[in-house]
């Protein structure tokens, strides 16, 4: 019963909220002190002889979470004044980026400069969406040092001495497996090192969590581990030697669509988890929001992400059950069968910034001027931490504060989601101490230790038929996945997934992406 | 305003011209009050359809409309070559049908029964309460039964588990999708739907039903031989509207719905649609398939308003 009312309460709540925040959507969630930032001590010395035109410029920005910024945000100030521009930000949910950016093009009101990904900066590049910015960027020499014309990143996805958009050149691997220390101590289960985390011990972790009630609240309420197959469990599927996306065989390019055997292993496994209520039973209907609510309402403890999760998880968790004392150890990827594991390797340069072909020459300019700018100390400083005496105080002694404003108007955003320098290190600020740095460095360490690369990176995009069916093909591809995970149908199922993969275009595509390796 | 028409009239004028005139100054302010409708289906319905033609062009949202290049009619090849069109026809075509058999009789017995209750305050009430869903957006509902029928922590499961009933897969099993999309339908539109039927009821001469109790016929030949042929018309109307859309599922509830494990069943020209014009960014094809449709749609009601003629009916038209 008090289960039952447990679970009714909660789904009064939800729906509360689901009426709550569609009433708060216009509104911004910021409580702004109103200190005027033209007096803070930092206010920059607009070069007046050099823009002395004032201009609009759009950018906009994916949002994921947290405040929004507000349209006097103290930042697009500073870069109002600073570059003599009048900055407008479009801020746009993420998971409705890109379908957004598709309506703004066909309506003619795409933003100055913005970020796309590969499908889309090959479609419109092609048509002429993009300034090419080869002859522009010698004369921005922090940019040009920053973003060197020869990068690989720089190089992917552009023809041949041709530049339309600057990469994101920051993680190889970002995410890898994490545990919940706490829960395995509850449990009596030693952290296991990097050779005993077989799969098999991957399993074994995962089915504790879901019925030995590892958070210790007198419910079977945790998960074992949760996502699609593809959303959180890619270290899963490394482990039995599934590419990502493709893998070099006899010096020919395979896609994973065609690794019948390694699936197999794979569905078995995962069908094993279903079956046994190891695998969360919801796991094809959760979003990446979901996931993370799942994480912080301390339901779901063996997962694979990113090195926040010492704010995201451990704070979080710590923050609505004062009980407990989380604590996440980073693992490295399990070990499969054949000895294959690995953590997911980002396709580096895939996101392009762009700016829009629309801009003349000045806006170039001015444009070309703040990312020069961005990516100097000074300019990422600011781009970071905000601006000193708004979002932090220097102290007497050389320390930093940060102020109220700091969390609430997030001046981060902008360096976090649309361009930054190259590196891992946006996440420190002047204030982050010496440990916390080296907690950073140790956990790229550790992620970087197993990567798992596309043998294939970029070249997909110079397949046409990869370009119009891919994505088609591959909601197919998943669907069958789904189904034999779920058991609707049998592992050998694969088999015919795998030969339609390949009948409605994914010979095609094999061909056409090995002609583009050989060039 | 107040000034006697005929008056103002020239006197060399016939007498049909000044009828003619009359009539114009009488009818005037009703030609006015067109005017915004008028103007509202003219820039919002048929201007857009002036867009049609990129149906038979690729459209390049840099070229423009003009500068992209036209294909004649290789998009609608495409679409009726493509191996999801069959799935998407059947799916579109099964709901539909289930929607109009099951769904569209609703709203006449949910108006026929409330008109039998006898105490107005209890009507007014149900009435309230059957139609209040029809205010509840799609994302709303189908969160609701998600929060119900999760299968790992949903409500009704959790439920359904600890009495040891087992769970119920309403989300992820597709042999539920069509009936809680039905059920979700039927839930959200029938009493909101009803409303259209009361009123027509409302304007049925008592002296019909006085006179069907003095032969004493019961309540229930009351409803069979004075209501219900009184409702025909309307009936008819609403069907052959409901006819229009045939091919039509609506998007949002579909969409929310969705999942790689019910796509076999619930995937729709709509969604279709969408992942081609707006994940995928053709234009041109998606408009081929919203042009297709429409045409399905016309054809669909132009024949069922023949039919509804020849059969001495009124129609839509």
């Amino acid at each position: 019963m008090k289960r039952f009312l447990q679970t009714a309460a909660l789904s009064v709540l939800a729906l509360s909220l689901v009426a709550g925040c569609s009433s708060n959507n216009g509104g911004n969630t910021q409580n702004v002190t109103t200190a005027p930032s033209t007096n803070a001590t930092t206010a920059p010395t607009a070069d007046e002889t050099k823009n002395e035109k004032k201009i609009p410029i759009t950018f906009a920005v994916q949002y994921w979470s947290g405040p929004k910024w507000a349209e006097d945000h103290p930042t697009i100030q500073y870069l109002n004044e600073k570059f003599n521009i009048d900055l407008t930000l479009q801020i746009i949910n993420g998971p409705e980026y890109n379908e957004k950016l598709k309506v703004m093009a066909a309506s003619g009101t795409l933003p100055d400069f913005y970020r796309v990904d590969a499908p889309t900066f090959l479609a419109w590049q092609s048509e002429g969406a993009f300034v090419e910015l080869t002859d522009w960027m010698p004369k921005y020499e922090n940019l040009n040092r920053e973003y060197p014309l020869d990068h690989t990143a720089m190089r992917v996805l552009n023809p041949d001495g041709e530049l339309y958009g600057l990469p994101e050149i920051s993680w190889i691997v970002r995410d890898t497996v994490q545990i919940r220390k706490d829960w395995l101590d509850n449990l009596g289960i030693p952290v296991p090192t990097d050779d005993e985390f077989t799969i098999d011990k991957f399993y074994e972790i995962a089915k504790a969590f879901a019925t030995q009630d590892p958070d210790g609240n007198g419910q079977n309420d945790t998960i074992g581990f949760s996502g699609g197959y593809t959303v959180d469990n890619l270290s899963i599927r490394n482990a039995f030697g599934i590419a990502n996306e493709w893998i070099e065989k006899d010096g020919q390019l395979v896609p994973h669509q065609t690794q019948v055997e390694e699936y197999k292993q794979f569905l078995t496994f995962m069908n094993k988890a279903y079956n046994e209520g190891v695998l969360d039973q919801d796991f094809v209907l959760r979003t990446s929001t979901e996931l993370s609510d799942l994480r912080k309402a301390n339901k779901l403890g063996l997962y694979t992400y990113h090195n926040n999760y010492t704010i995201d998880v451990e704070k979080a968790v710590k923050e609505n059950f004062p009980d407990s004392n989380p604590e996440v150890v980073i693992m490295a990827p399990p070990v499969g069968p054949n000895g294959d594991r690995g953590n997911t390797s980002v396709a580096f340069g895939m996101n392009k910034q762009v700016i829009n072909a629309k801009a003349d020459d000045e806006k170039i300019d001015r444009i070309m001027q703040i990312l020069d700018w961005w990516v100097t100390e000074e300019g990422t400083q600011i781009m970071k931490n905000g601006v000193e005496d708004v979002h932090y105080n220097k102290n007497a002694d050389g320390t930093w504060t940060v102020t109220d404003r700091w969390e609430a108007e997030m001046p981060r955003f902008m360096n976090s989601n649309l361009f930054k320098r190259p590196g891992t290190d946006f996440n420190f600020y002047l204030w982050t101490d010496e440990a916390e740095i080296q907690r950073n460095v140790d956990y790229k360490a550790r992620a970087e230790q197993y990567p798992w690369n596309n043998a294939a990176m970029g070249l997909e995009y110079y397949s046409e038929t990869y370009i119009a069916k891919s994505a088609d093909l591959n909601t197919k591809f998943q669907e069958a996945i789904y189904k034999i995970i779920v058991g609707d149908q049998p592992i050998d199922y694969i088999e015919q997934a795998s030969a339609d993969w390949l009948a409605n275009g994914g010979a095609k595509i094999v061909e056409e992406i090995n002609a583009a390796a050989k060039k | 305003m107040n000034q006697p028409i005929v008056h103002s009239q020239p006197i060399k004028s016939t007498t049909i011209n000044s009828a003619k005139s009359k009539y114009l100054r009488r009818a005037l302010p009703f030609y006015l009050m067109i005017i915004p409708g008028l103007l509202y289906f003219l820039i919002f319905r048929y201007g857009p359809m002036f867009g049609l033609f990129i149906a038979f062009k690729k459209y390049s949202p840099f070229k423009g409309v003009w500068d992209s290049p036209w294909v004649g009619l290789d998009h609608f090849t495409r679409l009726f070559s493509e191996t999801e069109f069959l799935v998407l026809l059947k799916n579109t075509l099964a709901l539909n049908v289930l929607d109009t058999l099951i769904a569209f009789p609703f709203p006449i017995l949910i108006a026929i029964l409330l008109n039998e209750v006898g105490r107005k305050y209890i009507k007014s009430t149900m009435q309230t309460i059957l139609y209040a869903p029809h205010f509840l957006s799609w994302v709303v509902i189908v969160g609701i039964t998600m929060l119900l029928f999760r299968s790992q922590d949903g409500g009704i499961n959790v439920i359904l588990d600890s009495l040891g009933l087992g769970k119920l897969n309403l989300m992820t099993d597709s042999s539920y999708f069509r009936g809680v999309w039905l059920f979700h339908n039927i839930w959200q539109g029938a009493g909101w739907g009803a409303i259209i039927y009361l009123a027509s009821i409302a304007s049925i001469d008592p002296a019909l039903y006085e006179a069907a109790t003095v032969d004493g016929a019961s309540r229930v030949r009351q409803i069979w031989h004075i209501t219900l042929p009184s409702l025909k018309t309307v009936i008819l109307i609403m069907f052959i509207l409901r006819l229009g859309n045939f091919i039509d599922v609506g998007f949002e509830h579909i969409y929310l719905l969705q999942n790689p494990l019910n796509l076999q069943v619930s995937d729709v020209f709509e969604t279709y649609v969408y992942r081609q014009g707006l994940v995928q960014g053709d234009f041109s094809y998606a408009t081929a398939i919203g042009l297709f449709k429409s045409v399905v749609g016309f054809i669909m009601v132009v024949s069922a308003n023949t039919i509804a003629k020849r059969f001495g009916e009124e129609g839509v038209y």
